[in-house]
């Protein structure tokens, strides 16, 4: 099996520096593309190799940075953004690449930056990530030293925390020093971004793609899937898993080879109830769906999402309702406030579920929470934030049905 | 010409309007489609969520997707459904979810009755409560004896900080926190700074800012009487609506006007109309012993006045043309002076002059100008709503870099993004700061005299800043005061521009409501008018500081209000203040705006110039009969003044049939003065009114100025008829060979914050602004 | 004063760097701080601290010297935070939100800390530690002492 992304990461916490980076086959990319490729042609080589946003949406790469106009017809400031926000629960795929292997997102910058024409780039890490931040700003300090970066101008930017600064336009008014408040599209960044300019913004994963697409081609990058779709792609497990951690796997790889093989199974004395696929905001899939491929297209019809690739595994001794009631619990408190049924509709669903936790629930709260994804469902709410939470909420209300009615009838929770 | 755009809503078709959202066309065409967050002078931002609407790709769809109304361009053809259940089942989640905190406080809500919240519910069918947890709460603030802070009430639509900040540029207030605990107000509690902060009252769709001394005198909106009126606090004149009951003034409102003060008032005006009801009316007319008189004897003691031969008439330019008129005619053209300083005369004339010569902009044209020029002192000071247009205009989205982005004018938070701060052109020249300073391009010092140079070398050289900004504009507004050299100055400019084909604007600054009302009428200053053995007649003025008293004879006054001038007179004759009685204005703009009796009480004073007219047939000055309607008076005043020619045009047509000046709903007419006899008075009658004094009258959606509709009972019910006015402007025909007024002496008045009348609110004086 | 970066060059957009520089320094932005940062960002008070009160990590009143999130996410909670909770209030006597007395630790609840292989885990200051328990907790404290 081929590791492309973690191939340098021993795993221990120790960055890979410049020279490891170099010996590597690091910077390569860099050296073949700046000044020799136009830009347009490494935009067209990201588009042909597939690559598909690592972020949680699945957004073809290639398709976000040809909407960006060309410099020639916007002239001015225009920005790439690394989106290292990493808050959704279930996910840690972005600060293992930033803490092993911090100069391979720089190449990454490097070339995007210089396929969507921007002459300045923001890293917008999660303010909680001290380890990855000061990676971030070594491997700068020395790939300057090394005349790697050219003109460009890479800032690290430290959060300070909110989950909604991962949403790509919430993170550019954060970026401005504003409330973290999502933008409406159109516009798109592409066209009025950060300070009104046009910027990119990219998963972290999606940007350390880029170099080795650059330097193998798209055919090879194609190739390296098993399914229809490109490259590889980090998968995390958490839960009741006997090896918890970060996997780079084909893209395609089946849930139960990443659980099973890769992750060792389950602890001695739990099984497997259901897993989210892609982090918080992706739907449950059940035991019987294990052999999908986790892929954009595999988990979309198995009735649930890609979403960041890491999998987060319910196990048979965890109460569903409870699980559940964190995941809202964190939603309504992470919800930035601007728009109506997010701020005051997550909230309502968060006391129902802590009531039945606690065995206040009434059956007429079940009516209620049905209601709920219909109406905080996507197009209802401002941004993802809302109909993320309603994944869960969703499949879980069917999926474990019996659960919830008893935690109202028995007026108490079975796993207390 | 706009063209219409067809589009299908629920299978029926509505012609709409290219520029507007879905929402807006929607709302005006009478498509019931609820919403909160979207206002028309403030745009989209789609926070709410509420507009949910189906838009359906094409004739095939019969899926189709939920969108917000207000987020959402009107195209040709589009497909709408509004009463699709998906939409329905969506529009009443937002409301239920929004009324889980809210405290349904109705029954002591001051909004209950013309709340945009409730109106909305019931819009949306939604009936029930379901939430059945703690409701979160917050700790309201003081913010200062002008709004009140129910921060409970809030359902989070932003509107308020999107007025004070954005629209405003007001610093002190915003929003706090995040999630379900978002907090509307101020760092600390203390008083609003904004001078325009009132209009949170009107801007928020529930009852979270409500008008503190209304609140203390309140009555329900359906329960008071309502009537159009002027506001009187200074020359841009911005249209209100007063509501009273029971005689007592309650409250003053906006009165949308989309060419003037469209939905926002400033708080002289909106609070300053409090006056009326303050400490200091004067109410009944009384010698300088305190002995009361009846209307009889005051008009006896006129007339023998007028008769003597000596009386000079001082005229006021915060008195009514028609008072104006009428102290003028008993006193003789050549006795009569205007209650102002040389220095003021020269201004209000400089203006008229202008205003003759150069085209005069409207406060609309004001807020959408392209480039702005300032000279002399702060408008938001002399004039506060223009200074807000002015905001408007420094702020506003740069079409053409609108139209490069493909971003509609009215996504707001969009076009604010793609502005990234960027500023239109507008300089600030003069010898003092003004709140506009931090909004310019170039805010320049400079001394009285050095301003007036460096405006005539703005109107005579090709080139240089600020002539290049000027230059390269389309609308470009000059805006000047201060001084009659600046307003001489600044209306060359224009010229200047006009000359070359530009659409530029002049505005004069003035401050007082009928300045140019008054200016038109010619008088001169009253400097040295107190003659020894003169027997003065101030018309409701306080012109202590514009004539020394102490050689005249004696001193009568005509007043609504004591003020230093009234406390020393000889006599004080108690006359109607412009809510009490009919008049008319001319704005800075020159424009004619007449108002109505809006109070009615039990002992109303008559107006000043129906006392004048009965003392000056008794001392057989006029002859029996003249006079007998306010239109007689205004023909025999245009007759003199040619200028003043169209204000006949601004008084209703008689005959036409009147809207009701009662609201459908007024209860308990017949027990309100039943302590006093429980016969029940007739209607008070109101003949030269457009508007009826009963509930009954011709229905006239639109023209009522409680402003209802069907299932809207609030005053976002305006908001639905935002088009274009019928006012009658003076100076529309220009005469082109005018010759300009040569230029007079230096000296240079900054204004202050407040006038005469404002004053004495108690709300004002509470604010410590008088 | 700060050291370090020029944000009154950046004006109002360094507002959060520069909140973020002066908590570090001071642990908390008092409302004195506030004021400070403003004058520095040439921003109104007001302004700032609607941006101040957004953020999850700037903190508006004081805390301990130590403070310690403890994630309070999905897997984490399934892994055992809250017995990392309670052990933290029987050394401590601190629940979420509060600080001890002699001002050394403040307790608070922080979402998933990207670390979901190692759960449950905490941050204490600028160190991440992973696959905790109640004893693992009494070893922390025990160590930081
Ligand atoms: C509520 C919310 C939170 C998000 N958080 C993150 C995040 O932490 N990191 C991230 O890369 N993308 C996040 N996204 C997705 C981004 O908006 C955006 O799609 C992504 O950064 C684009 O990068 P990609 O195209 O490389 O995937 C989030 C989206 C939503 C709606
Ligand atoms: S701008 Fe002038 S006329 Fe308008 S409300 Fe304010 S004080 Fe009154
Ligand atoms: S009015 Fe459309 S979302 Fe608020």
């Amino acid at each position: 099996m081929q590791l492309v992304l973690t191939k340098n990461i021993d795993g221990g916490g120790k960055r890979v520096d410049f020279a490891a980076y170099a010996r590597s086959g690091g910077y390569e990319a860099v050296r073949k593309v700046v000044g020799k490729l136009a830009p347009a042609d490494v935009v067209q080589v990201v588009a042909d190799s597939g690559l598909a946003g690592c972020g949680g949406g699945g957004f073809p790469t290639g398709r976000k940075w040809q909407a960006m106009p060309s410099r020639a017809a916007r002239p001015g400031p225009r920005y790439f953004i690394v989106n290292a926000d990493e808050m959704e629960p279930g996910t840690f795929k972005d600060r293992y690449l930033m803490e092993g292997d911090p100069h391979q997102l720089l190449e990454g910058i490097v070339l995007a930056a210089y396929a969507v024409e921007a002459d300045e780039a923001y890293i917008f890490v999660r303010g909680e990530y001290f380890q990855a931040i000061a990676a971030l700003e070594a491997a700068i300090a020395e790939a300057q030293a090394a005349g790697v970066l050219g003109g460009l101008t890479i800032h690290v930017h430290a959060g300070v925390g909110r989950y909604i600064c991962g949403e790509e336009t919430a993170l550019l008014n954060s970026l401005e020093g504003k409330r973290a408040i999502p933008r409406a599209k159109p516009p798109l960044p592409q066209v009025s971004g950060l300070f009104g300019c046009p910027t990119i913004v990219n998963n972290v994963e999606t940007v350390c793609n880029v170099p080795h697409i650059v330097r193998h081609g798209a055919e090879w990058f194609r190739g390296l899937g098993v399914g229809d779709e490109a490259g590889t792609k980090i998968f995390g497990v958490s839960g009741r898993v006997n090896r918890p951690g970060v996997y780079e796997l084909p893209m395609g790889t089946s849930l139960r080879v990443l659980i099973e093989e890769f992750a060792g199974g389950m602890r001695d004395g739990f099984q497997l109830r259901a897993v989210l696929p892609g982090g918080a905001s992706t739907g449950f899939l059940g035991v019987e769906k294990l052999d999908t491929p986790m892929s954009v297209a595999g988990m979309a019809a198995a009735g649930s999402r890609l979403g960041t690739g890491n999998v987060m595994v319910l196990d048979d001794k965890t109460c569903p309702v409870g699980f559940i009631r964190n995941l809202q619990h964190f939603f309504a408190q992470e919800s930035c406030g601007w728009c109506a049924p997010c701020r005051d509709g997550l909230p309502w669903v968060d006391q129902i579920l802590a009531a039945m936790e606690t065995g206040q629930g009434r059956q007429s709260d079940l009516a209620v929470l049905a209601d709920m994804p219909g109406r905080m469902g996507p197009g209802k709410t401002f941004c993802g934030l809302a109909p993320g939470a309603m994944a869960s909420l969703e499949t879980g209300l069917k999926m474990f049905a019996q659960d919830f009615t008893r935690h109202v009838q028995e007026r108490v929770c079975a796993w207390a | 010409m706009r063209m219409g755009i067809e589009i299908l809503v629920d299978g029926t078709a509505v012609t709409l309007r290219p520029d507007d959202n879905l929402l807006a066309g929607c709302v005006k065409a009478g498509i019931d489609v609820p919403y909160f967050c979207w206002h028309p002078a403030m745009g989209s931002v789609g926070a709410c969520r509420q507009c949910a609407v189906k838009l359906f790709a094409g004739p095939a769809d019969t899926v189709g997707k939920i969108v917000m109304a207000c987020m959402t361009p009107v195209t040709a053809g589009m497909r709408v459904g509004v009463a699709e259940a998906e939409a329905i089942a969506a529009r009443e989640g937002v409301v239920e979810f929004v009324l889980a905190n809210h405290p349904h406080d109705c029954p002591v809500c001051e909004v209950g009755g013309e709340c945009h919240l409730q109106d909305m519910t019931a819009m949306t069918g939604h009936v029930s409560r379901r939430p059945r947890f703690e409701k979160r709460t917050h700790r309201s603030q003081d913010l200062g004896p002008f709004v009140k802070h129910e921060m409970n009430r809030c359902i989070g639509c932003y509107r308020c900080v999107r007025f004070y900040q954005d629209v405003c540029g007001g610093t002190d207030f915003g929003v706090f926190g995040s999630a379900k605990n978002v907090f509307f107000g101020r760092a600390q509690d203390g008083a609003l700074e904004s001078p325009f902060a009132g209009n949170l009252v009107e801007v928020c769709p529930t009852g979270v800012f409500v008008d503190k001394p209304f609140s203390a005198n309140f009555r329900r909106k359906w329960d008071m009487r309502s009537t159009p009126s002027v506001c009187p606090h200074c020359a841009v004149g911005c249209n209100i609506s007063i509501q009273e009951r029971d005689g007592v003034f309650r409250r003053a409102v906006n009165r949308f006007n989309a060419s003037l003060n469209e939905y926002f008032l400033c708080d002289r005006g909106r609070f300053g109309v409090g006056f009326l009801q303050g400490p200091s009316r004067l109410r009944v007319s009384r010698d300088r012993y305190g002995k009361v008189f009846a209307r009889h004897a005051a008009v006896a003691h006129l007339a023998k006045i007028f008769a003597s031969g000596k009386a000079v008439g001082v005229g006021s330019a915060r008195a009514s043309l028609e008072s104006n008129f009428a102290l003028r005619r008993l006193a003789g053209a050549a006795r009569f002076y205007a209650g102002l300083t040389a220095h003021e005369v020269g201004v209000a004339q400089a203006a008229l002059a202008a205003m003759r010569r150069v085209s005069t902009a409207t406060l609309a044209q004001v807020a959408r100008a392209d480039a702005i020029l300032i000279l002399g002192p702060d408008p938001q000071v002399v004039a506060p709503r223009l200074g807000l247009a002015l905001r408007q205009a420094a702020t506003r989205p740069n079409d053409a870099l609108l139209a490069a982005r493909e971003i509609p004018a009215w996504h707001d938070a969009a076009a604010r993004t793609a502005m990234a701060g960027q500023k239109n052109p507008v300089f600030v020249v003069g010898p003092a700061p003004t709140a506009l300073d931090a909004l310019a391009r170039l805010a320049v010092r400079m001394t009285a005299e050095d301003t007036v140079a460096y405006a005539l070398e703005v109107a005579h050289s090709p080139a240089g800043e600020v002539t290049d900004a000027l230059l390269t504009a389309k609308t470009p507004v000059v805006v000047a005061g201060g001084s009659a050299a600046l307003i001489v100055a600044g209306a060359k400019i224009v010229a200047a521009l006009e000359a070359r084909g530009i659409k530029a604007r002049f505005v004069p600054l003035l401050a007082a409501a009928n300045s140019i009302g008054l200016a038109c009428m010619g008088a001169e200053s009253a400097g040295s008018c107190a003659t020894a053995g003169a027997q003065m007649v101030a018309l409701e003025n306080d012109f202590f500081g514009a004539a020394g008293l102490a050689a005249a004879a004696s001193v009568t006054v005509l007043d609504h209000i004591e003020t230093a001038t009234a406390q020393a007179a000889d006599f004080c004759v108690a006359v109607g203040s412009f809510a009490d009685t009919d008049g008319m204005f001319v704005n800075l703009e020159g424009r004619a705006q007449p108002f109505y009796k809006a109070i009615f009480g039990e002992n109303d004073a008559p107006a000043a110039w129906e006392i004048l007219r009965d003392a000056g047939i008794l001392a057989g000055i006029l002859p029996p009969g003249t006079w007998p309607t306010r239109a007689a008076l205004l023909a025999d005043m245009t007759q003199e003044f040619s200028d003043l020619a169209p204000c006949l045009r601004a008084l209703p047509a008689p005959g036409e049939p009147k809207p009701p000046g009662l609201p459908h709903r007024f209860s308990g007419r017949t027990a309100s003065r039943a302590h006093v006899d429980v016969r029940e008075a007739g209607p008070p009658m109101r003949a030269e009114s457009p508007f009826g004094t009963t509930m009954e009258g011709a229905a006239q959606h639109g023209a009522e100025p409680l402003v209802w509709a069907p299932g809207w009972n609030s005053g976002q019910a305006v908001l639905r008829m935002a088009e274009a006015d019928k006012d009658i402007f003076l100076f529309q025909d220009k005469i082109p060979d005018a010759l300009m007024m040569p230029e007079p002496p230096w000296s240079y008045d900054a204004g202050s914050g407040v006038e005469e009348m404002s004053a004495h609110s108690p709300a004002i004086i509470a604010r410590g602004w008088a | 004063m700060l050291t370090g970066e020029d944000f009154s060059a950046r004006g109002p957009a360094a507002a959060i760097d520069c909140l973020r520089a002066l908590q570090k320094e001071r642990g908390y932005i008092s409302d004195e701080t506030l004021a400070e940062a403003a004058a520095i960002l040439q921003m109104p008070v007001a302004v700032l601290d609607e941006v101040a009160t957004f953020y999850n990590l700037i903190f508006r009143e004081p805390v301990g010297k130590n403070v310690i999130l403890l994630c309070d996410s999905a897997v984490c909670w399934m892994l055992g935070r809250e017995a990392l909770q309670s052990r933290i209030f029987e050394r401590l006597g601190i629940a979420p939100g509060e600080t001890t007395a002699d001002g050394q630790y403040t307790l608070l609840p922080v979402v998933c800390l990207g670390a979901c292989d190692r759960a449950p885990v905490l941050l204490v200051g600028e160190t991440l530690h992973g696959h905790l328990d109640a004893a693992g907790v009494n070893k922390l404290l025990d160590g930081a002492a």
